[in-house]
């Protein structure tokens, strides 16, 4: 575990309506929807945000080697990918981070699937997905204005364990890296992350 | 200095602050990674440098260098026992540096969080920032001032310290992003609202941004500001050049803003990062001649919370504070409290909110509880929680100071009425921490029979409040509605006593409703009609229960009547293009149906699965045949639906809200359809299932519902499933159609595999539809299988290979 991690019990997020239309396909002024519509959307979504506990955890270590296809940290674990290798070049320390809504929207969403409906369910599960991408937003942000103060430089855009080929065995790393588990995170033998909304992410940070 | 002191000082001159202080020091040798506070102390002549060249430039107050100074950041390099003695000493040195300057002591961020969304007790961060204040106010500094807070909570911590320790005056500077919020989330005007409530002598912000993006700030803050605003930019935005944040705006650029900030309402003005004495100078030079503005709030009183505000006045929408959190008569709640559970309070809290109230009161007085402890949890989960300010219920003095000492905002205050111990020990308690107050006109002799003792008695509690530097703006008359049954003149005493307040003497009303038709039946009746009675006479608030239908539909008609809804915004969005308030209507749901067949057809193209089986049974009951209604109106209706999906005339969930409906239609003919002897046979089976190693079946979930609303018969093995089953199962069963779902990029190879799997296994004649966030047409292909990009295009691909 790192020794210094800042853990933000309470991520202060906004419900991001805008992305969470974008990701229900929601287009300005092409959808006709009716008032009774609308006003049930508002509700589902308030329900669904209602029940998201955004949490966060970060922390950094220093980069020892980048040969642009593997990173290797300070605490001898490697990253063996060319796209986080390339996001953390010229960088002197790795951000690594981790966001979860916990445990409620899952089970607002499964509960709405029992009870067939599915509309309600889909609502919600894309209010999780995007709250907790907000979450990793203030968080990196949060984090970027304090290492700013230190003179040195977060980079705004972060990569994800599961993406651009990253596998997902990575996560077991970040489970090493951050005191997830006592935030009642759990990782399955697939190297999924449990509940199912949370995101883990790295950043690069330059110094001054 | 006394805070009158400073005020005085105020009125006079726009008061011109110092520049930067880290960038300064650090271009004249201090080293990166240094404490800066022990390096001052060893470096005393670069701080009588710095701060010399800051007042020669014209600067009437500088900054203690004690930015770090509290025992956390003291604590990075081993130094958090001499809180004191650092703070102390780097005061005396600004002294030295401007003698006849104004020095105050800065304090800033602890760069912990406070409890609940970090470690840190709130009550461990007032002593924090006590022990700081403590040094600075032994080197004789003349003030404090609290800047770059992130968090509001924190910044009360601060103000809450010095408060405690002295009466010298209090500035507060918060930073503020591209949103214009902090980074945990507080607003520039509920953070003022809830700061010069508590008593700080300014406010405004710093850092973070340059000139223009704060004039946007103080522009904001200026219609609620009873304090003088401040605003201390950066030199511009950051910009990272060459490995290192600079601030590219000229000094001669800074300075012109000055008179643009004052113009805007900004009475102290000063530089963030990157500013330098030469910026100040210009700053001075800009500002020569100009008065102050005048601190003169036009918005009425507000009350806030961490993330938001509400105004009330006369002039505001009526505000309803929802009565729901009180366990008086709720025997579920009672047993809840008892188990010390909330769910309920959230439960009421989310109804209430729901239903359109303004603030919630909350009240935990019941006996057998800890009252005090339930209601610091309470408020502060109800705090975090819910944005929407609070309404602190209780006639306790230790109870009213755990609630309003944890709660993040400025509360409204239930009740101080003119009883000695409310007058004695409550009262003291809500003023410290600037709540809003509900005069209550009650006396140690009881309720006063007469308008005019009523009256005499608010006065006298409004007198005692003024001693705590309450005005009209801060209280609201609580009606004190008695019961009509037992007293036929209670209705008009109380009505008398609202027009007073509004009338005569200019102060916001409130009433709790439901007492005046205690004893009676349909008290609906008899509650709604004396709401609109209130309304009439002056009432701009009341404590009542906003689930109930009737006594909103009042509010929102009494908002229009009495010119409180804008343009009838709030009124026209609740009920407008309707025919009885059910909301506005749209091409899809517009116009009345003209046939029961019609009916069916709208409420299923409108998702309206509670209606549809309404509109079905009208139309049998007019002579439909179920088969008809399923063939010529629900299925070509669905097909429409999934048309007008692929045309993106609806959205996801509209396509969903339609298949629920038409499920719902089903579930209702099914039986119908039995008895015709038309029963339709499902078009087939099909298995669902997210492969191995994959947790994620929401999409799989919503597919599978989809495929049975157009009559696919699915058998669903659910999430991480292995190859292995799947194939055994289609063996089994006889199913020829496999639907597999994978969302990450490390599961979907598992489609592969059962793919491959039957092939070893010789089941040729299998089809594979996959989907998911991660799969393409392409690797669909790649391995044999059909691609369906959502859910509708998988009911066309598998209904195709059903034929």
């Amino acid at each position: 575990m790192l020794d210094d991690v800042t853990r933000m019990r309470r991520l202060p997020v906004a419900m991001p309506v805008a992305a969470i239309n974008r990701r229900l396909g929601r287009r300005k002024d092409a959808q006709v929807v009716s008032a009774v519509q609308e006003a049930q959307l508002a509700q589902w979504m308030a329900e669904a945000f209602a029940r998201c506990r955004p949490e966060g955890v970060f922390g950094c270590l220093a980069i020892m080697d980048n040969n642009g296809h593997k990173v290797t940290l300070s605490d001898a674990s490697v990253i063996e990918n060319d796209a986080v290798a390339r996001l953390l070049a010229k960088c002197q320390y790795a951000w690594l981070a981790a966001s979860t809504i916990g445990s409620e929207l899952p089970a607002l969403v499964n509960q709405a699937i029992a009870a067939g409906n599915g509309a309600k369910a889909v609502v919600a599960d894309a209010v999780g997905s995007e709250t907790v991408e907000a979450a990793m937003d203030v968080l990196q942000s949060y984090a970027g204005t304090i290492f700013r103060r230190r003179g040195r430089q977060l980079s705004g855009k972060r990569f994800s364990v599961g993406y651009g080929g990253w596998d997902l065995s990575a996560q077991a790393m970040f489970f090493a890296w951050l005191p997830l588990v006592d935030m009642g995170l759990r990782l399955t033998t697939s190297a999924i992350i449990e509940p199912e909304k949370t995101i883990t992410a790295i950043a690069g940070i330059r110094s001054s | 200095m006394s805070g009158d002191a400073f005020k005085a000082i105020l009125a006079k001159q726009v008061l011109i602050l110092d520049g930067a202080t880290g960038t300064e020091l650090s271009k004249r040798g201090m080293p990166a990674g240094v404490c800066p506070e022990l390096w001052v102390l060893e470096h005393p002549e670069t701080i009588r440098a710095v701060q010399g060249d800051y007042v020669a430039a014209g600067a009437h107050c500088v900054y203690a260098p004690t930015f770090g100074g509290n025992r956390c950041k003291l604590a990075e390099f081993g130094r958090e026992n001499d809180v004191v003695a650092i703070n102390r000493d780097l005061a005396l040195l600004s002294r030295e540096a401007a003698p006849d300057s104004l020095i105050f002591g800065d304090m800033a961020p602890t760069g912990q969080f406070i409890e609940p969304v970090g470690d840190l007790a709130f009550e461990d961060a007032v002593a924090i920032y006590r022990e700081q204040a403590e040094g600075l106010l032994a080197g004789g500094v003349d003030g404090f001032v609290i800047e770059t807070m992130m968090d509001i909570q924190e910044t009360r911590a601060a103000v809450l310290a010095v408060l405690e320790l002295c009466d010298l005056p209090i500035m507060v500077t918060m930073t503020f992003e591209k949103g214009l919020r902090t980074l945990t989330g507080n607003d520039p005007v509920s953070a003022l609202i809830t700061l010069q409530a508590l008593g700080v002598s300014a406010f405004g912000c710093n850092c973070s941004m340059g000139p223009e993006g704060m004039l946007e700030i103080i522009r904001l803050l200026k219609p609620y500001a009873r304090v003088p605003l401040i605003a201390k930019p950066n030199a511009g935005l950051p910009q990272w050049q060459d490995g290192q944040t600079v601030f590219s705006m000229e000094a001669e650029t800074f300075g012109a803003f000055g008179p643009e900030f004052v113009a805007a309402g900004a009475g102290i003005l000063g530089g963030c990062c990157g500013t330098t004495p030469e910026h100040i100078r210009c700053l001075a030079d800009g500002l020569a001649g100009l008065q102050p503005p005048e601190v003169a709030a036009t918005r009425g009183a507000c009350v806030s919370h961490a993330r938001g505000y509400r105004e009330l006045s006369r002039q505001a929408p009526f505000a309803v504070i929802g009565e729901r959190i009180n366990p008086t008569g709720k025997k579920a709640l009672q047993a809840e409290l008892r188990e010390g559970k909330y769910d309920l309070v959230s439960r009421y809290a989310d109804e209430q909110l729901a239903a359109g109230a303004a603030l919630l009161d909350v009240n935990f007085g019941l006996s057998g509880i800890d009252e005090l402890g339930m209601m610091r949890e309470g408020v502060t989960m109800l705090a975090q929680d819910y944005a929407v300010p609070l309404c602190i219920d209780t006639t306790r003095a230790d109870v009213a100071e755990a609630a309003l000492r944890c709660y993040p905002g400025r509360a409204l205050f239930n009740s101080i009425s003119a009883e000695k111990d409310r007058l004695e020990e409550v009262l003291p308690v809500a003023a410290k921490y600037g709540a809003m107050l509900i005069l209550l006109p009650v006396t140690d002799e009881g309720i006063p029979a007469t308008l005019e003792e009523r009256i005499d008695v608010i006065k006298r509690i409004f007198a005692e409040a003024q001693k705590y530097g309450y005005s009209k703006d801060d209280v609201c008359v609580d009606g004190l509605v008695m019961t009509v049954s037992a007293s036929p003149e209670a209705a008009e005493l109380t009505l008398g006593l609202v027009e007073w307040c509004a009338r005569e003497w200019g102060v916001n009303c409130v009433c709790g409703l439901s007492n005046v038709s205690f004893g009676l039946p349909r008290r609906d009746l008899i509650n709604r009609a004396f709401l609109g009675m209130a309304i009439g006479r002056g009432l701009n608030m009341a404590i009542a229960n906003p689930t109930l239908a009737d006594i909103m539909e009042t509010v929102a008609a009494g908002d229009v009547l009495c010119g409180r809804d804008v343009r009838m915004q709030g009124f026209l969005s609740r009920y407008g293009s309707s025919e009885g308030g059910k909301g506005a209507t749209s091409a899809v749901d517009a116009g009345a149906a003209a046939t029961p067949e019609e009916s069916v057809r709208k409420a299923l193209l409108a998702g309206d699965t509670a209606g549809i089986v309404g509109a079905i049974s009208a139309c049998i009951q007019a002579g439909g045949k179920a088969d008809h209604i399923v063939n010529e109106i629900l299925i070509p209706g669905i097909t429409e639906v999934g048309d007008r999906f692929e045309r993106k005339d609806f959205f996801l969930p509209q396509l969903i809200m339609s298949a629920d409906a038409m499920r719902a239609g089903m579930d209702f003919l099914t039986p119908l359809l039995q008895q015709e002897g038309a029963a339709t046979k499902p078009l087939g089976r099909m298995i669902m299932a997210t492969v191995k190693g994959d947790i994620h079946d929401i999409g799989k979930n919503i597919v599978a519902m989809m495929l049975r609303n157009y009559n696919i018969d699915v058998l669903d093995l659910g999430k991480d499933v292995p190859a292995e089953l799947i194939l055994d199962t289609a063996a089994r069963e006889g199913i020829s159609i496999i639907g597999l779902s994978a969302l990450m990029t490390t599961t979907m190879g598992e489609m592969k595999q059962v793919v491959e799997l039957a092939a070893k296994r010789g089941m040729n004649s299998l089809r594979f539809v996959v989907g998911g966030a991660v799969v393409d047409d392409n690797f669909a292909r790649s391995i044999g299988a059909y691609y369906a990009g959502d859910a509708l295009a998988t009911v066309k691909i598998v209904k195709e290979l059903l034929k």
